[in-house]
């Protein structure tokens, strides 16, 4: 089936109120080196490009966990006006050290040299079925280390720190929704940090 | 030493006969297998470890012809179940559930093949067939 690029809407919007909307991530979240996904194995629905039906890392390559509090981490989306291009999505995403330890602050250290970062999360809002919890950010083209701050009379003496889409690189859609056909399925995926096993 | 049959607490607090700590012996032991960094002071990743190195030698132990994806390990057999499956503990029964799930297959690295039918075939006898008639690919004798 051709894709369509004209952007016409093809169905209603509409309100499922057995689904009311809730704001919120689940605590833990997995970052993933952009370099890591298999690209030619990470599969997208055929009819709705925003649905990513299989994320997949190349051989021995794993996510990493940030494990939060409550809402300490968090996630936000934005639409980039282009004047002679098609529009494109900023994704941020802030998260939280708790431990400013040493083997933290490798990790933190790390994320600074300039890689860039795709991130999985875990809405509180599912949908039907559950099928929408998962959401990745930065698939396209990569989140980046933007703010990193830590400050010992505030925020506990906790390391901040915030992922988003370059200015001028952003994301060609919203952040895509990740289901590996159930719930069950992707939510096991997301515990085992999509883990591939050496080839 | 063998530290599948011991809980996280005998591991991190026990010394051997030589005075060598068991948590030390324990996690030379995981990093040459599992090849990663391991951190000794989060007691949370030290259960882990321990977990991952018993799951290790029992999915060695399993004879079961199903193998899972690393991805996939330890889903729970149908929705609300408190079994998790894993290569550790994963029977022919418990693989036959999995494979009922929407597209199950993609569950497994590894399946036994399907018993297919096969048909009796004579045996090919050895003659000293010259290059030409073994390239002419004779369909019977």
């Amino acid at each position: 089936m051709p894709v369509d690029c004209t952007g016409n809407l093809t169905t209603d919007i509409l309100f499922d109120c057995s689904n009311a909307p809730i704001g919120g991530i689940e605590q833990n979240v997995i970052l993933i080196a952009k370099d890591d996904i298999d690209i030619v194995n990470t599969t997208t629905d055929a009819t709705n490009r925003v649905l990513v039906t299989n994320l997949q890392l190349k051989a021995g390559k794993t996510g990493h966990l940030l494990s939060g509090v409550k809402q300490s981490n968090g996630k936000a989306w934005e639409l980039v006006k282009k004047e002679n291009a098609p529009d494109k999505f900023k994704h941020t995403f802030s998260g939280v050290i708790f431990n400013p330890s040493a083997a933290n602050k490798q990790q933190a250290d790390g994320l600074a040299k300039g890689a860039k970062y795709v991130v999985v999360l875990e809405q509180v809002w599912k949908g039907a079925d559950s099928k929408d919890a998962f959401e990745i950010l930065g698939l396209s083209s990569g989140l980046e280390l933007m703010t990193m701050t830590n400050n010992s009379k505030e925020n506990d003496n906790m390391i901040m720190f915030e992922l988003a889409s370059a200015d001028g690189y952003e994301e060609t859609t919203m952040p895509r929704t990740l289901l590996d056909e159930t719930y069950l399925a992707t939510k096991t995926i997301f515990n085992n940090k999509f883990l591939q096993a050496a080839g | 030493m063998d530290f599948t049959t011991m809980d996280i607490a005998t591991v991190s607090r026990s010394v051997s006969g030589s005075g060598e700590r068991y948590l030390e012996l324990f996690l030379k032991e995981y990093t040459s297998i599992f090849k990663e960094r391991v951190n000794p002071s989060c007691p949370k990743c030290l259960t882990d470890y321990l977990n991952r190195y018993k799951n290790h030698f029992k999915a060695m132990a399993n004879t079961c012809n199903y193998r899972l994806h690393a991805k996939y390990e330890n889903i729970p057999l149908e929705f609300g179940s408190p079994i998790l499956v894993n290569n550790g503990n994963i029977t022919d029964d418990y693989a036959q559930k999995l494979l009922a799930h929407n597209n199950g297959q993609r569950y497994f690295a590894q399946m036994p093949k399907a018993k297919a039918s096969v048909k009796k075939t004579k045996p090919i006898k050895k003659d000293t067939a010259s290059a030409d008639s073994i390239s002419a690919n004779t369909p019977s004798e």
